[in-house]
């Protein structure tokens, strides 16, 4: 701790990165000390097992200290490093940085460079669509199990994965084994002989182990009941066509867009499943943090999460919901997308399920299950017509809630994706 | 599809390069399944075989715009789901 009298010294921590990644080592910085940060800069890049991680921070100030070494394996919580944010130190830096007002949660994602030291702030994103993401998976392609940054890093530096044992859960590589930038060399094989103590053995973490772990814990505590609904939504995809008739291909929005932004709605409308189930009782959140589950082809899922998303559009969920997306694709994540969510939707619908009833991520108390928008026979006016029709399926924790609460919920979805495109008129 | 197509040819313009276009989009969508795109047989529903999702879907046919300048209309988006039928409406256009 510094002694100086006047300082406000915040430490930052390896923020939570999703219910199922407890560990992530610092694999870059992205500022040094004595740098002035805003309120949701990156500092940092974790490697996890899944994902790169941008690390933001939430106040402005000066960095005074780095704390955690690079490389190392880190548990959610640990110190990574201290700010200054008393106004004085702040006065004192260079006042020319540029300041970004109001990047704190809507920035896309950076794209991740491991020889960028210091990258530009985020942009804002423009209204036609985020770019996509530059190549970075060119050539050398490996089927070694490694983490997206050792990956990255490996083609980088043209070391072949095949040559490098991993110190990874299963082997995996992990950006530690590779050679220093320094010494890489094609052919470079030798894994540099670690100096530091191998992490004391836990528990197995890989991404299996943990998922096995959290969902039989999420399974054995939480007493689920589980309601579906049929929803006709032809009419929420003739009005989604129409608005994409118009759109140049950029700006074009999904059903699954659709189906997120009633989610929220539905969520803000009944509070009672829009939370968390903490100490025995459940703390209604203010706003709805919108989890989308997303698989990973590698194995497991992320959870990336949009904050206020009832505050959103149908566009901008879309907008949000494929920058996660691409993000999750590219083993690329913020830190923000990763805080805890108040609800989760999992849209395996898009991969041909009919019905997906789920398991709620702890300590939420709701899942919400879409399944695949499909042709069925539907009563209009007591005739049958054919209809585009898709399941939703609320899985809620008993314990914060009755089944009268989820009918609400699910009607409450309903009646917004059939008015989507009524209210996007308005505005 | 039902065009029959002949082997491509190896000049810088035509089918096989196409193909090539559209093989590198499906790569920049998907870069962790790479090998697996470019093992893949062109006459494969790369969607389904490969488990990509709308989003992924979207995001492909945004890069061959940006990349051809060819907008397809959703509407024939469900013929064109192998990298020949794709390669194929692209050259055409």
């Amino acid at each position: 701790m510094s002694d100086t009298q006047t300082a406000e010294l915040t430490t930052v921590t390896l923020p939570s990165l999703g219910s199922d990644m407890d560990y992530g080592s610092v694999v870059s910085w992205e500022v040094a000390v004595g740098d002035r940060v805003e309120r949701g800069d990156v500092v940092a890049i974790v490697e996890t097992e899944k994902a790169d991680v941008d690390v933001e921070v939430w106040s402005s100030g000066i960095v005074v200290e780095l704390l955690a070494p690079l490389g190392e394996e880190l548990p959610v919580g640990a110190p990574l490093l201290t700010i200054d944010r008393t106004e004085a130190a702040i006065d004192a830096s260079s006042p020319s940085e540029p300041v970004t007002t109001e990047t704190a949660k809507e920035s896309p994602a950076i794209e991740l460079d491991p020889t960028q030291a210091h990258p530009e702030p985020a942009p804002t994103p423009t209204p036609t669509g985020p770019p996509l993401p530059k190549p970075t998976h060119r050539g050398s392609a490996s089927r070694v199990a490694a983490t997206p940054w050792a990956r990255r890093a490996a083609e980088q530096r043209e070391v072949s994965l095949d040559s490098i044992r991993g110190s990874g859960p299963d082997g995996a590589v992990l950006a530690r084994d590779l050679p220093r930038l320094d010494q890489a060399t094609p052919s470079s094989s030798q894994p540099p002989r670690a100096e530091r103590i191998e992490p004391p053995l836990r528990a197995d973490r890989s991404i299996r182990a943990v998922i096995a772990r959290r969902m039989t814990e999420a399974n054995r505590t939480i007493p689920h009941y589980h309601l579906q609904r049929d929803i006709d939504v032809s009419d929420m995809l003739d009005a989604l066509e129409e608005h994409n008739r118009a759109r140049p291909i950029a700006d074009r929005v999904l059903p699954a867009a659709v189906v997120l932004w009633a989610v929220a709605r539905a969520a803000s409308a009944v509070p009672a499943l829009n939370g968390t189930w903490v100490d025995d009782s459940f703390q209604p959140s203010s706003t709805v943090d919108l989890a989308v589950a997303i698989s990973l082809r590698s194995g497991g899922v992320v959870t990336p999460m949009i904050a206020g998303a009832e505050l959103l559009d149908v566009s901008e969920t879309m907008r949000e919901l494929r920058l996660r997306t691409s993000g999750a694709r590219r083993g690329a994540l913020r830190s923000s997308w990763m805080a805890e969510a108040s609800i989760t939707v999992t849209n395996l619908g898009d991969l041909g399920a009919d019905r997906v009833s789920g398991i709620i991520f702890p300590p939420q108390v709701a899942l919400v299950g879409i399944g695949r928008i499909h042709r069925a026979p539907w009563v209009v006016d007591e005739r049958v017509e054919p209809r585009s029709v898709l399941t939703a399926t609320l899985s809620a924790d008993h314990r914060a809630t009755d089944g009268v609460v989820g009918s609400r919920f699910l009607a409450e979805l309903d009646r917004h994706l059939q008015l989507a495109f009524d209210t996007q008129e308005e505005t | 599809m039902t065009a029959p197509s002949s082997n491509p040819s190896s000049g810088a313009t035509g089918p096989a390069a196409m193909e090539a276009t559209v093989i590198d989009a499906f790569v920049l969508v998907a870069p962790d399944i790479e090998d697996e795109l470019r093992n893949l047989s062109i006459d494969a529903d790369v969607f389904a075989t490969l488990d990509l999702d709308s989003m992924d879907h979207l995001n492909v046919m945004t890069e061959l715009a940006t990349r051809t300048g060819v907008e397809i209309p959703e509407r024939e988006y469900p013929r064109l789901r192998s990298v020949r039928a794709l390669a194929e409406r692209l050259d055409a256009a």
